[in-house]
């Protein structure tokens, strides 16, 4: 026993030493931890904040889309009634009632050739 | 205190604990990678689908239906996306409530509506194709369970101009009548089916190399239709109709060189932008649908048969018994009484009783060849809807009054659209072929795809025959000729007016009191660019075709041939005083597309200036450059001036001025 003790025993020195290694190595694994955790929290924050980004700008193209789609709706109206102010009829009514104008006389028209 | 030996731990017990901690801990493992391999090996293709399906879709998006357009280009239907209201009747939460928000904004009844939103059907239409104010009014209410999709909607922006040619569409966009009928499936298009894939919402999701589509058009169709020409003719017509007072009217103008069709005009006009079933009796083209008996007009067939077959000779004269022919117990009357005709004379002056000798002369079997060769009897093959065929009796069946009453177009029913293209067969110079209606299959930019062409044409009469006929047509737009209201100034035409008993279907005799007015011909005589057939139902007033028809014809020609690029001729005798003479361009060519070199004056020909109301010192500086003498009396400004303003210039005109102080 005393032999065991005595082999087991270290030197003070030795044991002091071997007590400053242990709590350094546990500082060193509580920073790493540490950083660890932090990297950890701020990479989860990202991929939470890309997420939202993510979201919001579906919801953004989403209605770039819809806005297209309207406006491709209203180019076709305009072209509607573009052709609808080139109708015969409602430039003769236009002339007239609006301009005064009226179809020229027989001795009003004048041959070129 | 001694410490405890660590070896002392490591004894049965533990190492058992450790072994079964380590066969556990694989055996999870094993578990966890034999789960995954039979996910993601074995089930793997089910899995895929389950993931397809709930993020991949098929999104289906309905193409536009084809465009209409006329020769030239002008649109003349088109579809826009309009707005449908539909409810969810499980989220519909109160009927009533959203029923009188909804009824003044559709305008239908509270009552019929709150019935239906209170249904608790899944979808129920509750007014379709809304205008845009009505659709931005109901999306402001927010009410629950009222959702928009949106249609297409068809849209004619001339409004009636070639209304039943056009025909409309319904409310599911098939084609119901006219064009929009027959070239249905032409224009009805493809949907777009695009793979896409769906977002947590169940929404679209597009991709920058996957863009969403676009609706579009697949085809359009552009017709031979001229819009200018068709308005015109529609115009025209209802005047006529209206000064006549009468019952109905058509129109066909026909491109003789190319049986192209330039205008089909109805009397009453439809819209097809209100194609309502209250509008149902004017949705019909009656150009292709009504027959009637032609009357008269029919004498230009009946020579030209008899001419071609050698019955007959431009040089010899029939005797028209003064006016009253007897054919077995029937009297044939003419109308002014007539004793020795020339052949032309019988067209000019329109003798029955001279029709009806050649026809018995010619006999039945020919003139019924002949009559069939022209196209009357069977459909011209325009592809159209609802064409009727005309009513020609089997020759084996007529009678001698038959024959004589086919010789001036009675007992023989004929569509507008055949009678026009057997006057262009005679117009081109005796060919004969199948009218065109649409021109050109063409993409959602306008550009031509494909191009329409009608059937073989055949030749049915010699040219000199067609010359010899023309000839004689031209006559009948001449001093003395029955259709002498027919020709614009300027122009040649050649004709033929008809005016036809109607038969009353009560009676089954031809009624004293119903006419039918026909003017049909071609113009210019020499080189026909226009073929045209008017007619005039039960007109009042007057009856006689060259009366009724042939003005209606000269007011379209003369619009439609300085259109077309066809100028009057300046020999004519009612120039205006004003025609000044250009110098020509170098090739002696005119037209829209030609500049003039000069314009100079030729004389001094101009016409008065109006000095009324003007001080003496003024009217005379004013009259000056015209170089006419000046008298006056009074003193003051301009009272009254003797020729009138406007009033042409003479070399000799003196113009008097009469002064007033006091004005």
């Amino acid at each position: 026993m005393q032999e065991q003790t005595t082999k087991q025993s270290p030197t003070p020195d030795a044991d002091h030493l071997q007590g400053s290694r242990r709590p350094r190595s546990m500082r060193s694994w509580l920073v790493y931890s540490g950083m660890l955790g932090v990297l950890f929290i701020l990479f989860a924050t990202l991929n939470v904040w890309l997420h939202i980004q993510y979201i919001q700008d579906g919801y953004r193209l989403a209605g770039l889309q819809s806005e297209h789609e309207q406006l491709l709706a209203v180019q076709r109206k305009l072209r509607l009634e573009w052709s609808q102010l080139s109708d015969p009829s409602y430039l003769e009514k236009l002339g007239r009632e609006k301009f005064g104008l009226a179809a020229p006389r027989r001795d009003q028209k004048v041959l070129i050739r | 205190m001694d410490k405890p030996n660590a070896g002392s731990f490591q004894n049965t017990r533990y190492w058992i604990c450790c072994a079964f901690l380590r066969i556990v801990v694989v055996a999870a493992f094993i578990l966890i990678i034999g789960k995954a391999f039979y996910l993601q090996v074995v089930e793997h293709p089910v899995w895929l689908e389950r993931s397809r399906a709930q993020a991949e879709a098929k999104l289906n998006v309905p193409s536009y239906r084809g465009s209409i357009y006329d020769n030239r280009g002008r649109l003349m239907a088109f579809s826009v996306p309009q707005a449908s209201l539909f409810a969810d009747g499980k989220y519909v939460k109160d009927p009533k409530r959203a029923a009188s928000r909804l009824a003044p904004i559709i305008g239908e009844p509270v009552d019929g509506l709150e019935e239906r939103l209170a249904s608790e059907r899944r979808f129920i239409w509750i007014k379709r194709q809304l205008t845009d104010q009505q659709a931005m009014a109901v999306e402001s209410l927010k009410e629950s369970g009222l959702y928009t999709t949106n249609e297409y909607r068809r849209f004619y922006p001339f409004r009636q101009v070639a209304g039943q040619v056009l025909g409309f569409v319904g409310l599911d966009g098939k084609g119901l009548e006219g064009v929009e009928k027959a070239y249905d499936s032409l224009l009805a298009g493809k949907d777009i089916v695009k793979d896409c894939l769906r977002d947590g919402l169940r929404r679209g999701l597009w991709l920058r190399n996957s863009p969403p589509p676009e609706p579009g058009e697949d085809s359009g169709l552009r017709l031979t239709l001229d819009a200018y020409l068709q308005y015109v003719s529609e115009t025209e017509l209802e005047k006529g109709v209206t000064k006549y007072n009468a019952k109905a009217g058509e129109v066909v103008i026909v491109d003789p060189r190319t049986f192209e069709i330039l205008a089909m005009a109805n009397w009453p006009l439809f819209d097809p932008n209100h194609s309502g079933k209250k509008n149902a009796h004017l949705w019909r083209n009656r150009t292709i649908t009504d027959s009637f008996e032609p009357g008269s007009t029919f004498k230009v067939f009946l020579v030209t048969a008899a001419l071609e077959e050698g019955a007959i000779k431009t040089s010899e004269r029939i005797f028209c018994e003064n006016g009253k022919f007897r054919v077995a117990s029937h009297t044939i009357n003419d109308v002014h009484p007539y004793g020795w005709l020339t052949i032309p004379e019988v067209i000019k002056f329109s003798s029955n009783i001279a029709a009806s000798k050649i026809a018995l002369g010619l006999g039945s079997e020919k003139y019924a060849n002949y009559i069939h060769s022209f196209g009357f009897g069977v459909a011209t093959g325009i592809s159209l809807p609802g064409e009727a065929k005309g009513l020609v009796r089997p020759w084996e069946k007529w009678r001698p009054m038959d024959l004589a009453a086919t010789g001036f177009g009675q007992a023989i029913g004929v569509t507008a659209l055949q009678l026009t293209m057997a006057v262009a067969a005679i117009a081109n110079g005796g060919v004969y072929g199948q009218p065109l209606i649409a021109k050109q299959v063409v993409d959602s930019e306008g550009e031509p795809v494909r191009q329409f062409t009608g059937t073989a044409t055949r030749r049915i009469i010699q040219k000199k025959t067609a010359e010899k006929i023309r000839d004689m047509m031209q006559s009948v737009t001449e001093e003395g000729g029955t259709g002498i209201q027919a020709a614009p100034p300027g122009y040649s035409a050649a004709g033929k007016t008809g005016t036809a008993q109607v038969l009353d279907p009560e009676t089954g005799r031809y009624a004293t009191n119903k006419f039918t007015s026909i003017f049909t011909g071609y113009i210019p005589a020499s080189d026909p660019r226009l073929v045209m057939t008017v007619v005039i139902h039960e007109p009042h007033g007057a009856i006689y075709g060259g009366v009724v028809a042939g003005p209606i014809f000269r007011s379209i020609a003369a619009k439609a041939l300085p259109y077309l690029g066809v100028f009057p001729s300046s020999e004519h005798p009612e120039s205006s005083p004003g025609l000044r003479l250009v110098s020509r361009t170098n090739d002696g060519e005119s037209g829209p597309s030609r500049i003039p070199h000069s314009v100079d004056r030729v004389d001094q020909s101009g016409v008065v200036p109006d000095v009324t109301g003007l001080s003496l010192k003024l009217a005379l500086l004013k009259l000056a450059p015209f170089g006419v003498r000046t008298e006056f009396t009074g003193s003051g400004k301009v009272i009254m001036q003797q020729p009138s303003g406007g009033t042409p210039l003479r070399p000799d005109t003196v113009v008097e001025l009469v002064l007033n102080e006091n004005n």
